[in-house]
C-alpha cells in the first residue's frame, strides 16, 4: 500500500517536471526554420513529453493497482526501510560539503579548499574526536593531492582569487 | 611527466615556501613571477597550437605559461572567465574571431573591447572541397553547374554560425549561388567522409583534414578563402586568384581583460613574438596545417575592429544576430 | 616488409618501450582511480610528447588511452563508481561479485579478457582495414541513428523489474543532454540565462555524479548507523581467474570482441554502447539471465571484452578515414597530426613505417596493462581494508578533483553535486540508474545524427527506410522491445500465480 502510494507520488512529480520542462522548452528555444529543418526545439519537446506520458502511466498504473489490492503490501519488492536510516541528513551533508568545496576553490585555491573540506568531513561526517585523525587526514589527503595531480600529473589545480597556496 | 618529475623536487621545496597570491602585488616590471594561465577556448587544433605556443612562451618568460582548457558555450565560459579574472597578466586568452561572433550572437554580453589585445598569432584559411567525380576544376566550374542543376547543393559545415558556415555563406553569395545551397552540421569533423561517401556534394572546412584525400585523389580542393595559398596544399589557389573577392581567414591570437597595465602586455607580446617566429612553431604549423602570423598588439587590434562590423553584418544577414 | 622491420626498430627502442609503459602506468591510473578519467590524462600526455619522436609520441598516446580503457573497471568493479563511461556496464555485475567477496576474479577476468578483446580487434583492423574502412564510409546519419536507437533498446534489459521505470531513467538522461548550445543550430536550450549553463552538462561530469555521489551517501550513512554489514576482507584474497571460467565464455569472448570491433569502426559510436549492447547480449543468451545483475561473471567478461575491443576496432576510422570517434582518440589524432602522420587514406603510402609501429605498440600496450594490472590487483584490493567512511570523503576530494579538471570549471562542480543528489532520489525511489547513463552517452548522437539525416533528405522520412542497414537495426531494436515485453508479461503472470498459490 504504501509502496504503491509513494510510487503514485513519484509519477505525479515527474509528471510535474515534464510539464515544466515542456513549457519552458515552448517558450525559450525557436522552432526550426521549416521543412527539412526539424530545428532545436524538437528533441527537447519530444523528450519531454516522452517523460510525461511515461510517468503519469507510472502513476496511474499504480494508483489502479493500489485499488485493486489495497491490502497487498507488494510482494515483489520487499522494503527494509530500517536499512536507509540516516542517509537523507547525510545527502544533505554530502551536498553541502561539495558546495563548500566547489565555492571556496576559486577563492582561496585548490589547497587551502581541500584541506579545509576534508577538515569538515571529519568534524562533521565521522564526527572524529580523535586528534590526529582530525589534523592527519586533511593534510595527508590536500598534500597526497597536490603532490601527485599537481606536481607530479601537471593537472591545472584552481588558482585561488584571494589568496593561493602552491 | 618526465619534466614535472625533474620539477618536483624544486616544487616540494617551493611549497615550504610559501607563495601568497596577494602578496605579488610587485611591480609590473617583475612580471611574470608565477605561471600564468592561458584559457583555451576549443578542442582539436586550436587546443594542440595553444599548447605549442605556451611551451615555447614559457622558455621566453622563464615562468610557465599553463594551457588550460575551458571549452563550452562556443567559447563563451572561457572568454566570460577571462573576462571575469584579475587585470594582472596572469589570465591570458587564446582568443580568435568567435569573439566576435560569440558576442553577435547573444552568447556573451560583452564584445571584444572587454579585453586587451597583446598579439595576433597564427591565421587558419578554410578551403572548399568538391568530389573529384563532379568534375568540377575552379569556382566558376562549380557556379555554372550549380546555377543550371535542379534542387539545391548540400554543403557541410561545423554547424549553423560556426566559422565555415560564415565563410561559405560570405563565398556562395559572392559566387551567386548563395540561395541553392542547403547547409549540413556535422561535428567532429566529419564532412570529408560524408563528402567521400557523397551523400553531400562539397564541403568547407580546414585545409589539415582534406590533405590525405587529395592526396589520394578522392577530393579535389578547389579554393581556400584567404588571399594567400596555403603551405599544406600549395597548388590550390585561392578564391580571389579564381575572380571571386573574397578573404576571410581565422585568425587566433593572445588577450588580456581590459586594464591589464601597458608595460605586462608588452612583455606577453615580446614573448608571443618570439614564439611564432621560431623554428618549432613553423615546424608545427606545417603539420597541424595552420600559418604563423605575427602581428603587434595595435595591429591586431585593429583587425578585431574591424572583423566585428564584418561578422555583424554577416551574422545579420544570416538572420542569426541576437 | 621493409617498413616493418623498420618499425620494429624503432618500437623496441628504450623510449619507445619506456613511452609504452609509462602511458599505460598513467592511464590505468586515471582509470582506476574514481573520478579521474582518461580523456584528461590524454589531454595532459599530449604536451609531453611534442619533444618525442613519433613513435614514442605515439607510444605514449596509444598506452595511456588502452591503459585508461583497461583501467575504468577497476573502480567499476571494487566500488561500483566507473572510471570510464565504457565500463559503466560492467558496474552491473562486477560490483556485486566484489560484494560477495570476488572481487579479484572479476578483476582478474576483466583484464585478462580486456587484453583478448583488444588483441582480437587488432588482428581484426590489420588484416581488414581497407574492407572496414570502405564499410564503415556507407554508415551515414541515417544508419547511425538506427544504431544509436538499436543501443537505446537494451534500456529494456537494463531496468530490472519495472520496465517503465528504465524507460523514464532513460528519458531523463536524455533530456539533461540536451541543456546547452544546440551543436546544429547553435542556439541555446534550457539555459536559464546562464552563461555558465551554456557548457552544457559533459559526460564525464554527469558520470561522476550519478555513480560516486550515491556510494558516498550511501558510505557515510552506514557509517552513522553503525551498519557494519558490508564486510569486504573475502574480497581481499588475490585469487586468479581459472582457466576453467575463461574456457567455459571462449564463444563469449569471441562475439562480445566482435561487437566492439564493429561497433568501433563506425566513427562517432564508442566504447559505452559497445559494452551495453555486449551486456545486453549475453544476458540475452545466457542459459540463466536471472544471475545477471547479482554477480554473473559474464556481466563483467561482455561489456569488458567489448570495450577494449572497441580500441583496435576506432583506429580503422581514424587511421584510415582521419575521424576521431570520441573525445579520446580525437587527442590521439592531434598527437598524430603534431608529429607529422596525417591520418587518411593517403597514410597507408606516406606513413607505412608508422602505422606498422602503432600496431606494434597497440600489442606492446596491452602486455604492459596484462601485466601491470595482474600485479596491481592484489594493490587494488587493499582499497577494500580502508574504512568505508573515509575512503568516501577521500573519493568526495577526488570526484572533485575529477569534474573539475574536465573542462576547469567550477561549475562542472556543482552540476556533478546536483546530478549525484538526482541520482541518490532516483535510487531511493527504486528508479535504476544505469539507463540514465545510457541516455546521456547516447542522446546527443541520437538527436544530432537524426536531425543531420532529415536536413541531408530534404525533410523526408525515406532516408530511414530505404536504408537496407538502418531497417535492419530499426528491426533488431524492435525485436528486442518485443522480446522484453513479452517476458516482462511472463514475468508478471508468473508472479501472480505465485500470488495465487501462496493465498
Amino acid at each position: 500500500m504504501t509502496e504503491h502510494r509513494s510510487a503514485v507520488a513519484t509519477g505525479a512529480i515527474l509528471t510535474l517536471i515534464a510539464v515544466a520542462w515542456c513549457a519552458y522548452v515552448w517558450n525559450t528555444i525557436p522552432p526550426g526554420a521549416g521543412g527539412a529543418d526539424v530545428g532545436p526545439r524538437a528533441f527537447p519537446l519530444l523528450l519531454g513529453a516522452i517523460l510525461g506520458v511515461l510517468a503519469a502511466g507510472y502513476a496511474v498504473a499504480n494508483a489502479l493497482a493500489a485499488k485493486r489490492s489495497p491490502n497487498t503490501v507488494s510482494a515483489t519488492e520487499p522494503k527494509d526501510t530500517s536499512s536507509h536510516g540516516k542517509e537523507f541528513p547525510m545527502m544533505v551533508l554530502t551536498f553541502l560539503l561539495l558546495v563548500i568545496y566547489g565555492f571556496a576553490m576559486p577563492r582561496i585555491g585548490f589547497v587551502l579548499a581541500t584541506a579545509l573540506t576534508v577538515f569538515l568531513g571529519v568534524v562533521v561526517v565521522v564526527r572524529s574526536r580523535s586528534l590526529p585523525l582530525i589534523i592527519l587526514m586533511p593534510l595527508g589527503v590536500t598534500f597526497g593531492c597536490w603532490l601527485v595531480f599537481g606536481k607530479i600529473m601537471d593537472i591545472p589545480l584552481a588558482v585561488g582569487r584571494w589568496i593561493s597556496l602552491g | 611527466m618526465l619534466k614535472s618529475l625533474t620539477r618536483l623536487t624544486t616544487g616540494v621545496l617551493a611549497a615550504a615556501a610559501i607563495g601568497m597570491a596577494g602578496s605579488v602585488s610587485a611591480t609590473a616590471a617583475d612580471f611574470p613571477t608565477k605561471p600564468v594561465e592561458m584559457t583555451v577556448l576549443f578542442g582539436g587544433t586550436a587546443n594542440t597550437i595553444a599548447q605549442v605556443l605556451s611551451e615555447l612562451m614559457t622558455d621566453e618568460l622563464g615562468n610557465p605559461v599553463v594551457p588550460v582548457s575551458r571549452p563550452g558555450g562556443g567559447g563563451a565560459v572561457g572568454y566570460a572567465f577571462v573576462q571575469g579574472s584579475r587585470p594582472d597578466g596572469y589570465n591570458i586568452v587564446w582568443n580568435s574571431n568567435s569573439i566576435n561572433t560569440s558576442h553577435h550572437t547573444g552568447k556573451i554580453p560583452f564584445d571584444y573591447t572587454a579585453f586587451e589585445p597583446v598579439a595576433q598569432v597564427s591565421v587558419e584559411t578554410p578551403a572548399l572541397a568538391v568530389s573529384s567525380d563532379k568534375g568540377w576544376e575552379s569556382l566558376s566550374d562549380m557556379a555554372e553547374a550549380v546555377k543550371a542543376m535542379d534542387g539545391t547543393l548540400k554543403v557541410g559545415i561545423s554547424g549553423k554560425g560556426s566559422f565555415t558556415h560564415l565563410t561559405s555563406a560570405a563565398l556562395f553569395d559572392w559566387m551567386g549561388i548563395g540561395d541553392k545551397v542547403s547547409y549540413i552540421s556535422y561535428g567532429d569533423g566529419k564532412a570529408p567522409v560524408e563528402l567521400l561517401a557523397g551523400r553531400i556534394d562539397a564541403a568547407i572546412q580546414w585545409p589539415g583534414q582534406f590533405k590525405s584525400y587529395v592526396d589520394t585523389n578522392k577530393i579535389s580542393v578547389l579554393a581556400v578563402t584567404g588571399n594567400e595559398r596555403v603551405d599544406i596544399l600549395p597548388d590550390v589557389p585561392t578564391a580571389s586568384e579564381q575572380g571571386v573577392d573574397i578573404n576571410i581567414t581565422m585568425w587566433r591570437g593572445l588577450a588580456v581583460p581590459k586594464g591589464t597595465p601597458k608595460e605586462v602586455i608588452a612583455k606577453l607580446e615580446s614573448a608571443a613574438k618570439a614564439a611564432t617566429e621560431s623554428e618549432k612553431f613553423k615546424e608545427a604549423s606545417v603539420n597541424l596545417g595552420f600559418t604563423p602570423a605575427y602581428l603587434d598588439a595595435s595591429a591586431f587590434g585593429d583587425r578585431i575592429a574591424k572583423d566585428d562590423g564584418f561578422y555583424q553584418e554577416l551574422l545579420t544577414s544570416l538572420g542569426m544576430t541576437n | 616488409m621493409d617498413s616493418f622491420y623498420q618499425a620494429l626498430q624503432l618500437s623496441f627502442s628504450v623510449s619507445a618501450i619506456g613511452a609504452v609503459g609509462l602511458g599505460t602506468l598513467i592511464g590505468l591510473i586515471f582509470g582506476a582511480i574514481p573520478g579521474l578519467t582518461f580523456t584528461v590524462a590524454l589531454a595532459l600526455a599530449l604536451p609531453i610528447t611534442f619533444g618525442m619522436d613519433a613513435v614514442a609520441a605515439t607510444g605514449l598516446l596509444l598506452g595511456t588511452y588502452i591503459g585508461g580503457m583497461t583501467g575504468g573497471s577497476v573502480s567499476a568493479i571494487l566500488l561500483g563508481i566507473p572510471g570510464t563511461p565504457s565500463s559503466a556496464a560492467t558496474v552491473l555485475d562486477g560490483y556485486p561479485l566484489t560484494r560477495q567477496g570476488r572481487a579479484s576474479i572479476a578483476l582478474g577476468t576483466a583484464v585478462i579478457v580486456s587484453t583478448m578483446g583488444g588483441l582480437f580487434s587488432l588482428v581484426v583492423m590489420m588484416v581488414s582495414v581497407n574492407i572496414v574502412s570502405q564499410i564503415a564510409i556507407k554508415f551515414g546519419p541515417a544508419e547511425i541513428f538506427a544504431l544509436v536507437l538499436f543501443g537505446m533498446s537494451t534500456i529494456c534489459g537494463l531496468s530490472g523489474k519495472s520496465m517503465i521505470k528504465g524507460l523514464i531513467a532513460g528519458a531523463l538522461g536524455l533530456m539533461v543532454m540536451t541543456i546547452g548550445i544546440d551543436q546544429i543550430d547553435g542556439v541555446n536550450r534550457m539555459t536559464f540565462g546562464s552563461v555558465n549553463m551554456l557548457q552544457g552538462v559533459n559526460l564525464l561530469v554527469a558520470m561522476i555524479g550519478l555513480f560516486a555521489v550515491p556510494f558516498i551517501i550511501d558510505a557515510f550513512a552506514r557509517y552513522a548507523r553503525g551498519d557494519k554489514t558490508l564486510n569486504l576482507t573475502g574480497s581481499l584474497k588475490a585469487e586468479l581467474p581459472s582457466f576453467g571460467i575463461l574456457k567455459a565464455n571462449s564463444w563469449l569472448i569471441a562475439r562480445c570482441s566482435a561487437i566492439g570491433t564493429a561497433i568501433g569502426a563506425i566513427p562517432g559510436t564508442g566504447g559505452a554502447i559497445a559494452a551495453f549492447l555486449a551486456y545486453d547480449h549475453a544476458r540475452r543468451f545466457s542459459g540463466n539471465p536471472d544471475r545477471f545483475g547479482n554477480g554473473s561473471i559474464e556481466g563483467v567478461i561482455a561489456p569488458e571484452t567489448a570495450n577494449n575491443a572497441v580500441t583496435g576496432g576506432t583506429l580503422i576510422p581514424l587511421l584510415s578515414l582521419g575521424i576521431p570517434g570520441d573525445p579520446a582518440t580525437a587527442i590521439v589524432l592531434a598527437g598524430l597530426m603534431v608529429h607529422g602522420i596525417i591520418p587518411g587514406p593517403a597514410m597507408f603510402m606516406n606513413s607505412a613505417v608508422e602505422v606498422y609501429g602503432i600496431y606494434i605498440e597497440v600489442v606492446l600496450a596491452y602486455l604492459f596493462v596484462l601485466a601491470l594490472q595482474l600485479l596491481g590487483i592484489r594493490l587494488f584490493v587493499y582499497v577494500l581494508r580502508v574504512p568505508q567512511h573515509l575512503l568516501a570523503l577521500v573519493i568526495l576530494v577526488l570526484c572533485v578533483v575529477g569534474s573539475y579538471s574536465v573542462r576547469n570549471s567550477v561549475f562542472d562542480i556543482y552540476t556533478m553535486a546536483v546530478i549525484g543528489v538526482m541520482a541518490w532520489g532516483l535510487i531511493r525511489l527504486g528508479i535504476p540508474i544505469t539507463p540514465v547513463i545510457l541516455g546521456m552517452v547516447l542522446g546527443p548522437t541520437l538527436e544530432n545524427e537524426f536531425r543531420t539525416a532529415m536536413a541531408l533528405s530534404d525533410g523526408d522520412w525515406d532516408i530511414f527506410y530505404t536504408s537496407p542497414v538502418a531497417l535492419a537495426f530499426f528491426g533488431f531494436a524492435a525485436l528486442i522491445v518485443v522480446l522484453q515485453s513479452l517476458s516482462g508479461i511472463r514475468l508478471r503472470r508468473n508472479a501472480k500465480l505465485a500470488e495465487k498459490s501462496n493465498a
